[in-house]
């Protein structure tokens, strides 16, 4: 049958650990420390759990990148959940915060590790709360602290890190400087790779909490039957939050082979109103834009790559005819040059540059040139800045005009927006 | 004192966590700021005491991160997501109508000290659009209805208290007929 990370997560008590105890919770963990640490890291390795947080790096490959013999080895679980279109850890840090303590145990135990960390953004309020008391629990029953379940070679504190607004420190190397006391601007690979150089220049993995929950259910079902569901490339299940002009938004549990379209469809119901599907961002607003005849593309890691674009976070944007590309693109530019860590010039002031022309064009001040222009900046900061954040933010602007160049060339030659909106998607006062 | 006695030794607490005291910069931070309501020069500089580094070092932690305020804000912190899930929701719709309704404009804090009102960018529950969150508990699928509703009750006194959902709004089509079957 394959994992399902949300069996659990509508179930009001989930989150208390005598409700999650009845759902069969913690038994991973035993059946976990009864197996060699060598035989699990197998395991982990055999499943090739990808990860989640959105460049589906395998999991096992980056437990390889940790120095042997390390003694001291911080985990960092990434709990910074913001990129746009993405909406699925939280359910799980809400709703079923065991699961995400249970998992990190059997990380911790895998790998060697005694003190964890979960980072997670400060607007997760709720979630944080929640587990800060999960963690309470899991303490007072010996699943935590020092030698868990009787173990005298296994110990693991896990605390809870808020973050205070910034989408750069969900970036493993801007994630370690956070946790460092430091901005969250990204560190320089090599040698700051966190596996050999994280925080305190300790081994630190960084991984998103969709990835590590995924421990639990690999242990509870052996890798066969893991890998039952899923492809051969991406075995599992994934978490697709589906969200804009569909029927029924929200975040379905699907095995990696399944559709864009059945996704779309079959799961969310359809586009509203009958209308046309005009584009759709399947990964979140890093990624490249798709249409129409890309729906039955395979959602797993290396399916959505070989059709233009990535599986990214599996934020799934849909987009109906009422929307106008070059708005779309401005909101998620905008979107990126406010989170723009500043260390870079080409990321703090390209970005800055692209919104200033997009905005233009959208509100009937674009000029002769202006698309060209656009594409010389984007050139400029794609594959020339510090980190992933420039790459991502020249991918709206280059998609969207790669599939709608027709579109902006009529917003320039008609000095307005020729597209019938719903709603606006920018402000109407230009950005400073 | 700047702070309170619980307050220093909950910072005490939380310093033993990490294995430096930097580490501690931000949640040392989020204490004073639930304390004194925002973080000024002097609780930069008392933080900086509390942990054994410079004040620059605070204030370049403090400037970076745009949860911590330097100045006193409303009693409520309204923020409304304007990123593109929202957005294509109607976000803006329901932002110009609190800044109506409320009299100002995203940054400001109403005259009588209740309100500030933020734009925010995504707050990851995009499949719940449009989202407006009151000192960050969540509130889903709003529209100018739903604001006027939680205006009332925080002017009344009410706390914020983030929404319940309905997940059976999400439940894939299988799972629903499952569960129609398994009632019938």
């Amino acid at each position: 049958m394959g994992p399902r990370i949300y069996k659990y997560i509508a179930h009001p008590n989930q989150h208390r650990l005598e409700t999650y105890l009845e759902h069969g919770g913690y038994q991973a963990l035993r059946k976990a420390l009864s197996m060699p640490r060598e035989e699990l890291v197998a395991w982990v390795n055999e499943a090739n759990i990808r990860g989640r947080g959105g460049a589906g790096f395998p999991l096992g490959r980056k437990w390889g990148t940790i120095p042997k013999g390390a003694t001291t080895i911080y985990l960092a679980c990434n709990a910074d959940e913001s990129e746009p279109g993405t909406c699925k850890d939280r359910e799980i840090l809400e709703n079923d915060p065991h699961q995400l303590i249970e998992a990190m145990a059997i990380y911790a135990y895998a790998v060697g590790i005694r003190q964890a960390y979960i980072y997670i953004r400060g607007e997760f309020r709720l979630a944080a709360e929640r587990l800060e008391a999960a963690i309470r629990e899991a303490r007072e029953h010996g699943f935590l602290g020092r030698n868990i379940l009787g173990r005298e070679d296994f110990s693991l504190d896990i605390w809870v890190h808020r973050g205070a607004g910034a989408y750069i420190c969900g970036e493993e190397t801007a994630l370690i400087e956070s946790l460092g006391g430091k901005r969250g601007q990204p560190r320089l690979r090599p040698p700051y790779y966190p596996t050999v150089m994280g925080l305190l220049n300790r081994p630190t993995p960084v991984n998103n909490v969709e990835t590590i929950v995924n421990l639990v259910h690999l242990v509870n079902l052996g890798v066969e039957a893991y890998k039952s569901v899923g492809t051969s490339t991406s075995p599992g299940t994934k978490l697709y939050p589906v969200s804009g002009h569909v029927k029924r938004p929200g975040v379905y549990e699907a095995p990696f082979s399944v559709t864009l379209r059945q996704l779309i469809y079959d799961y969310a119901g359809g586009i509203r109103n009958g209308n046309r599907l005009k584009a759709v961002i399947p990964g979140g607003a890093s990624v490249r834009w798709l249409t129409e005849k890309d729906l039955d593309v395979v959602m797993d890691f290396d399916s959505v790559r070989a059709a233009g674009s990535d599986l990214g976070s599996a934020g799934i944007m849909v987009m109906d005819e009422t929307v106008c590309a070059v708005d779309a693109a401005l909101n998620l530019v905008h979107f990126f040059a406010h989170e723009s860590c500043g260390k870079c010039t080409p990321c703090r002031e390209g970005t800055r540059w692209m919104e200033q022309i997009l905005w233009r064009i959208q509100h009937g001040e674009g000029r002769p040139g202006d698309i060209e222009l656009l594409e010389d900046v984007a050139s400029n900061i794609g594959g020339k800045s510090f980190c992933l954040l420039g790459d991502s933010s020249v991918v709206p602007v280059q998609s969207s005009i790669a599939l709608f160049r027709d579109e902006y060339e009529r917003h320039i030659a008609e000095k307005r927006c020729p597209v019938a909106q719903e709603f606006p998607l920018s402000s109407p006062e230009p950005p400073h | 004192m700047l702070l309170s006695e619980q307050a220093y030794k909950e910072c005490e607490e939380i310093i033993s966590r990490y294995p430096d005291k930097r580490c501690a910069i931000i949640p040392v931070l989020w204490v004073i700021q639930r304390e004194c309501g925002y973080i000024s020069e002097e609780a930069m500089i008392e933080a900086a005491r509390i942990l054994g580094i410079r004040p620059v070092e605070v204030m370049d932690v403090v400037s970076f991160y745009t949860m911590f305020y330097s100045t006193k804000p409303g009693r409520h912190v309204i923020a409304v997501c304007q990123t593109l899930s929202c957005a294509l929701a109607g976000a803006r719709k329901i932002l110009e109508h609190l800044q109506n309704k409320l009299g100002i404009k995203p940054g400001e804090t109403t005259p009588d000290g209740m309100f500030t009102l933020e734009a925010v960018e995504c707050l990851g529950a995009c499949a719940d659009a449009p989202v407006v969150a009151v000192d960050w508990y969540y509130y889903y699928r709003m529209t100018e209805e739903k604001v006027d509703r939680l205006i009332e009750s925080l002017k009344k006194g009410e706390e914020p208290q983030q929404e319940r959902r309905d997940f059976r709004l999400w439940l894939a089509p299988e799972i629903q007929t499952a569960e129609r079957k398994s009632s019938e």
